[in-house]
């Protein structure tokens, strides 16, 4: 070897993975600044993704659209590097305000005009008009056209930055309701795309390589827009689904009145063959207290069509931080019954327990619920109910033979992840026993304990591993029945200090 | 658990200055080059040329594979994006990377040569955490690089990307 090695020394695949460990993109362009061998390899990182969304709502900031945009018309080499974009923008002119924000937006029009001519959008075309008219949404655009080889993008457009989302998208990015020859390659190419349930009429658009769809707040008024089966068939070819909706489209009331069904959706996007399907549910609705019944049976039937293709399935709260929404669908949910079984390929399940068991009865078993395939099971705000089905599991292998891990993220409202962790004695040594991997987490605290101990050393901290093997022994040796009183207590006891330690 | 008499063998690794390494198999195969190599060549007792490497590289990577012989396998890509964000070192690796740049650079090499992935991960992480933070004048001095760039030219690079400044 040389008997000198140095930083620039590194062959530049190295120094590209040196890259990569940056968090902030303000230090990739201060390498990009050190010298003429690392410049092309910090701005190789730099360009992979852009999130330039982030200074939409302040006054008097320009867009970072319009920094990026400026940059990637110049420089037309790092605008093929793009593959990840997230973009915020606005129908409107905000010229006053980006002068104000040090934004020399004169240059920049010009410039976006030339380009648009190059792409054979002149004077007269209403892309280009727009764009003199400093129409904010119309550079957005164009920088979609300059983006060939995007893969992910995620975009929000507003009508007003008050927070109405714009319905007609195309016409606000292209000035005209068809897709422009310029960006339709920027179209082909994306594989994901993360958009308001807003802009949807987009999907109808030749989305040829997409294969994951994100839509946020899918409300009852986006629903009743929706043009019939096949009007999305842009998005045919999805295989990963999300999307937020109003906990609503589980209530009978609501799906006879209004007519509006989940299914509604699937059948406008052509009836995807869905491999992953994420439900986050807000409630768009108030939290009466009595005549709501979310019947989570009736609804698992809205996505029947894919119940041969599906791998993974989740059911979320993300953005229900109000704790009081959470507990209002919860307590009003009616249990899916026996219609996961259904489901023949699910191999990741997550689900809030109301959903998955009632909380009181016994019946239906674990067993009737889930289907065989399960492999991982994730339930969110367990109750007492899911330590005897899990007791069930243990005990019975045989019915789930490939479920191999277990995650029960609590919700002190239910039980709590201390409670949930110490009340059953051995309960998790016995699923470990049995090849199953038991993670259980507060998420009050955000944090979390895992069985067995060091199996996912990223999550688990134990700092007093030996005390640990010690009592983990001690268990091992009375797992057989016959427990007495004052031992469980004192196990109890001393779960709990340990169980504090591992979340403190 | 004890150890099974496959599990004790030793190899013996010769150095690009020709020195003869003998450590447990186990430890070597941390390595995947090595790893791999056992594997094909079948392990005839033969000592394995690793011509990449000098003695005290070797003996500093291999004083990391003992450390790290239990380690369970690198799982293949979904925690990949997770470990390369981030730019934390566990204790005993940041000790161990306590080392001159010099030193620092060649078991960076050597890991990549090697094909010690998490090895490489800590490496390149260290590098990345000597970089933070700082100004170009900064990670110049520090790295000793000449700086070819004009005044202009370093301003034409912040403009360019002004809009990932504050990210």
């Amino acid at each position: 070897m040389a008997t000198s090695t140095s930083l620039c020394c590194l062959p530049n695949e190295l120094l590209t993975q040196i890259a990569e460990c940056f968090h902030h993109k303000a230090d990739l362009v201060r390498l990009a600044c050190v010298s003429k061998k690392l410049r092309p390899i910090a701005e190789d990182v730099i360009y992979r993704s852009a999130d330039v969304s982030k200074n939409v709502r302040p006054i008097a900031a320009p867009n970072d659209l319009f920094l990026l945009l400026r940059t990637l018309l110049a420089r037309p080499d790092l605008a093929n590097k793009i593959k990840v974009l997230y973009l915020c923008t606005v129908r409107r002119n905000r010229a006053e305000k980006y002068e104000q924000g040090g934004l020399n937006l004169n240059d920049l029009r010009e410039q976006s005009l030339s380009k648009l001519k190059g792409l054979g959008h002149g004077k007269g075309d209403p892309w280009y008009t727009m764009t003199a008219a400093s129409i904010e949404s119309a550079f957005a655009g164009l920088l979609l056209a300059l983006v060939p080889n995007l893969e992910e993008l995620k975009m929000h457009v507003f009508d007003h930055l008050r927070g109405d989302f714009c319905p007609d998208l195309v016409l606000a990015l292209f000035g005209t309701p068809s897709l422009p020859i310029a960006v339709i390659p920027t179209i082909r190419n994306i594989k994901g795309l993360s958009i308001m349930a807003d802009h949807f009429p987009m999907l109808s658009h030749d989305f040829a390589n997409l294969t994951s769809l994100d839509l946020d707040h899918l409300g009852t008024r986006n629903m009743l827009r929706l043009n019939g089966p096949n009007s999305l068939r842009g998005a045919v070819s999805i295989k990963k689904l999300e999307v937020k909706l109003p906990v609503q489209f589980t209530e009978t009331f609501v799906v006879k009145y209004l007519g509006v069904r989940f299914e509604d959706l699937l059948a406008a996007l052509g009836y995807p063959a869905l491999t992953h399907l994420k439900l986050n549910f807000y409630n768009e609705g108030c939290r009466c207290k009595e005549g709501h019944i979310l019947e989570l049976s009736k609804f698992i039937e809205e996505f029947r069509s894919v119940f041969a293709s599906l791998v993974e399935l989740k059911f979320g709260f993300e953005d229900v931080h109000d704790v009081g929404d959470q507990q209002w669908i919860l307590c009003n949910s009616e249990p899916v019954k026996l219609k996961l079984k259904q489901i023949t390929t699910l191999q990741h399940l997550s689900i809030p327990h109301q959903f998955l068991l009632n909380p009181i009865s016994e019946e239906p078993s674990i067993y009737d619920v889930l289907p065989s395939s399960i492999q991982e099971l994730n339930i969110f705000a367990p109750q007492r109910r899911i330590l005897s089905a899990l007791k069930e599991i243990a005990d019975e292998r045989t019915h789930l033979p490939d479920l191999s891990r277990i995650v029960l993220r609590c919700r002190d409202y239910n039980m709590s992840a201390l409670q949930i962790w110490t009340d059953e004695d051995g309960l998790w040594e016995d699923l470990n026993s049995r090849g199953i991997v038991s993670v259980v987490e507060c998420l009050e605290r955000g944090k979390s304990s895992i069985m067995p101990r060091n199996s996912d050393p990223e999550e688990d901290e134990d700092e007093d591993e030996d005390e640990d093997e010690d009592e983990d022994e001690d268990e091992d040796e009375d797992e057989d029945e016959g427990e007495d009183e004052g031992d469980v207590r004192d196990e109890d006891d001393e779960d709990d200090d340990n169980y504090e330690n591992e979340l403190d | 658990m004890a150890a099974t008499s496959a599990d004790a063998k030793k190899v013996t690794l010769t150095t690009s200055d020709n020195a003869d390494l003998t450590v447990e198999r186990e430890v070597a195969e941390r390595s995947i080059l090595i790893k791999n190599l056992l594997e094909d060549i079948g392990d005839n007792g033969d000592a394995i040329p690793i011509p990449n490497v000098n003695e005290a590289v070797m003996k500093k990577v291999l004083e990391w594979c003992e450390q790290h012989r239990k380690d369970p396998p690198a799982s293949q890509d979904d925690d990949a994006d997770s470990r390369k964000k981030s730019t934390d070192i566990d204790e005993w690796d940041q000790k161990f990377m306590q080392v001159d740049q010099e030193m620092l650079f060649e078991i960076i090499l050597a890991a990549n040569y090697l094909d010690i992935k998490a090895l490489l991960d800590v490496g390149c992480k260290t590098v990345a955490n000597m970089i933070k933070g700082k100004s170009p004048d900064e990670i110049r001095k520090t790295f000793n690089i000449q700086n070819d760039f004009t005044p202009e030219e370093e301003d034409q690079i912040r403009r360019e990307n002004e809009w990932a400044e504050d990210r």
